[in-house]
């Protein structure tokens, strides 16, 4: 079940009248029942594994605090366990399939099911047994079930954003009080990100699949264009999924982290990663790139910490070889900046506007990669870039209509002029006017019902980060 | 605050399903002026004065372009109307026998045959074309949950979210539904124009072996047995003339069975091939023209034993 599923959209707004209603007194439990319910819906096997997870690693915490003495050897060997474990779960099937092509055998050890959500939520169970290691958190100011509601917690355990207990208990388990502005800003912001998923990325889905499931038949400035669709596409998926996942999440009176900060705005490599998946590029520049030293123990160890958490990064993105390729491209671009001393931002806005230019054409350059069906497909499609094109971009064989490319241009339009790229938008203070404010949600409700791309037939509505 | 804030959250909910549920019938995909006229056949049906059909087809298109109401009406002081649609399952015909129980208590109830042992798989354009022009009721909503996977169900239940992109289709009569009040003159028949077919009325047919027929039809067909002793009307088998193929023809012998086993009547207007003029009384090798029609009629009300 996703935020765009009729299911989800039918039974979540009973679930936030309930929740402010009859269960108003024990939020908590309800809460509890909500996220069981929700990945009870997907397996049982991933609801009792998610749970299982979560008393190992509130047991974990319990281990560290009383052991502090031995803490750092102690979290070392939990953060081991969870590695193995990620290990398992993401690579076991990859090798599998590589040993049995290899060796012409047919090894199935025994059916990994891998759980869904695990990539988001393991790390969340590293952020606490670290937190809890350096102090940050008192296990005798968590209990069990707290832990439990907040690693379970059905807004974002699928697909982000990652959040630390510290921001949850602070929004949920200390203080929950009804907020009628940050009701409104989740209605806003789920029915934004609605309209970008249902409206805007569909419609890219469309453009990019045209072009790289027929990329064979394209060269030039078709491959181009496909690269850049391929970008717009990743970011509004990926923010569309975390505005809904905010913004439902707001509707129950909980924050959770915001995940895009206008990252194709970025005027570098270092810059877009402050923007880009905030949540998990944070988990890595706190728990890994510091405690391994940083840029504190000279420049040949720094580059070698910010290589650790791209390759790092990319074996959490996939398991396929251009993963990897991914990871050490942007590691090397960032080497590259700090060796080269490439500032951040500049006074001069020109100046600011190439570099923004030439960031997010790096960047997509290594979607590419990303979308690229391995190296090999990958470098074959760099190279037909450069060669000449003579056809329309928009060709026969690019199954979209000129009514859907209408809608999707003036959606962009809209989106860019508005603002609504921008979190910042959503965190202003709603307009004191009662009816402009339902009124608008009804219409962007009522414009992604009628012109949205869903339903049997559009497979565009899965999300590409639940992949993960 | 909170109380008025949820109270319009409440509101803005209700609003949307009422514009899912109102917006229906604007963006259900209708076929009104086309030649099979789906929509306005089937929805003529419901505006039939109660009880006064004496003969209900159900079936494919075989049988609504086989049989013709009205010269049944004229030659033979019969009422009857042809409630089918195209590539209709044989569990969908149970269904529409149910839906038109609500208003008709006929005494024959034909069956076609054409979709005995067509594939089961759910094939989503054989389901719309039966059930699109349906009424919400409970009758509806059991068909939903009986033959359409859970994860399409809303999609059934709430056209908007499977038609909305009809949006820039929209013309005025998706606003003001005129066919809704109206009466289908030709009783559900479609009437076609006639092409000459190549010759298949004398092809010798081999019985396959072994071959046993659908048994998830048979429960349908034992159903609409039962429904018949409950509700007192008599259920025929009926098979319209086309182009037979050695499965097909297997299918009737077996049917042929079936039908004694249980009693029922048993039609097949395949044996009289050599009556109708394959110029002229064919539109294609599986439906009649208006004039074979006509026939197929005529052949089918002198071939029924009224007692």
């Amino acid at each position: 079940m996703t935020y765009t599923s009729i299911i989800f959209l039918l039974v979540f707004p009973i679930i936030v009248l309930l929740y402010w209603t009859f269960f108003n007194k024990y939020r908590g439990c309800f809460l509890l029942l909500v996220n069981f319910g929700f990945i009870g819906l997907f397996s049982i096997r991933d609801l009792v594994t998610i749970v299982l997870i979560s008393v190992v690693t509130y047991l974990f915490g319990i281990i560290i605090e009383k052991n502090k003495d031995h803490k750092k050897q102690l979290y070392k060997l939990f953060v081991l366990f969870y590695l193995l474990l990620f290990t398992y779960f993401k690579f076991s099937n990859y090798f599998i399939k590589h040993l049995n092509s290899i060796s012409e055998a047919n090894f199935s050890l025994f059916n990994i099911i891998v759980p869904i959500g695990y990539s988001f939520y393991m790390i969340q169970c590293i952020m606490f047994i670290s937190d809890v290691k350096e102090n940050r958190l008192r296990i005798s100011d968590v209990s069990i079930t707290d832990f439990i509601v907040f690693n379970t917690y059905f807004l974002s355990f699928i697909q982000g954003p990652i959040n630390r207990f510290q921001n949850f208990k602070e929004n949920f388990l200390d203080s929950n009080d009804f907020d009628q502005n940050k009701f409104l800003r989740g209605l806003k912001l789920f029915s934004i990100g609605l309209f970008k998923k249902l409206i805007i990325t569909s419609r890219l889905a469309i453009l990019s699949s045209g072009v790289f499931d027929n990329s064979h038949d394209f060269s030039g400035r078709v491959i181009f264009f496909g690269m850049i669709v391929y970008s717009l596409e990743l970011y509004f998926d990926f923010s569309s999924a975390v505005d809904m996942s905010r913004g439902a999440s707001y509707l129950l009176g909980i924050e959770l982290p915001i995940n895009f900060n206008k990252p194709y705005f970025a005027t570098s490599i270092r810059d877009f990663w402050s923007k880009w998946h905030i949540s998990l590029t944070s988990f890595f520049r706190n728990y890994v790139y510091f405690p391994l030293g940083g840029s504190r123990k000279g420049k040949t160890r720094q580059y070698a910490n910010i290589m650790i958490i791209f390759v790092l990064s990319a074996l959490w993105h996939g398991t396929g070889l251009n993963f990897l390729v991914w990871g050490i491209y942007h590691a090397v671009l960032q080497i590259f900046e700090i060796a080269f001393k490439v500032g951040v931002y500049s006074k001069n806005w020109i100046v600011n506007s190439l570099r923004r230019v030439v960031t997010f054409l790096f960047v997509s350059f290594g979607w590419l990669i990303f979308r690229a069906d391995g190296i090999k497909d990958f470098l074959r499609l760099l190279t037909s870039m450069f060669l000449p094109y003579k056809e329309p971009i928009i060709s026969s064989s690019i199954p979209i209509l000129s009514i859907d490319l209408a809608i999707l241009i003036l959606s962009l339009i809209v989106v860019f002029m508005g603002g609504l790229y921008d979190y910042d938008y959503f965190e202003q203070k709603s307009s004191n006017n009662e009816v402009r404010n339902w009124g608008i949600i009804f219409i962007v409700f009522v414009i992604v019902l009628v012109f949205g791309l869903y339903g049997p037939g559009y497979s565009s509505t899965d999300f590409i980060y639940m992949g993960f | 605050m909170k109380k008025h804030t949820l109270i319009k959250f409440a509101l803005l909910y209700i609003s949307l399903i009422l514009f899912i549920v109102c917006s229906g019938p604007v963006f259900s995909r209708k076929s009104i002026t086309d030649v099979f006229a789906n929509t306005y056949r089937l929805n003529g049906f419901y505006n039939e004065p109660k009880n006064t059909v004496d003969m209900l087809f159900v079936g494919s298109s075989h049988s609504y372009t086989s049989v013709n109401p009205s010269i049944l009406s004229k030659d033979y002081g019969v009422e009857a109307y042809n409630f089918s649609s195209a590539l209709q399952p044989i569990e969908i015909s149970y269904y529409f026998v149910l839906e038109a129980l609500k208003t008709q208590k006929p005494d024959f109830v034909f069956l076609e045959t054409y979709m005995i042992d067509q594939t089961n798989e759910y094939q989503e354009v054989k389901i719309r074309n039966a059930i699109d022009t349906m009424p919400m009721s409970l009758n509806k909503f059991n068909l939903i949950r009986d033959l359409v996977p859970y994860e399409e169900h809303a999609y059934y239940l709430f056209p908007t979210l499977k038609y909305h992109s009809r949006w820039n289709e929209l013309k005025i009569s998706d606003f003001d539904n005129y066919y809704k009040n109206e009466t289908h003159e030709l009783k559900g028949h479609v009437a076609l124009e006639g092409k000459p077919q190549a010759e298949f009325a004398n092809h010798e047919r081999i019985l396959v072996e072994n071959y046993q027929l659908n048994q998830k039809d048979l429960n349908y067909i034992d159903k609409l047995i039962k429904l018949s002793r409950e509700e007192d009307f008599e259920l025929v088998l009926f098979t319209a003339p086309y182009k037979l193929t050695d499965k097909t023809y297997t299918i009737e012998v077996l049917l042929e069975d079936y039908a004694l086993e249980n009693e029922l009547q048993y039609i097949n207007l395949n044996r009289n091939l050599q009556s109708y003029n394959l110029n002229t009384d064919f539109y294609d090798e599986g439906h009649l023209s208006k004039s074979g029609a006509l026939i197929a009629t005529q052949q089918l009300i002198e071939q029924l034993d009224f007692e």
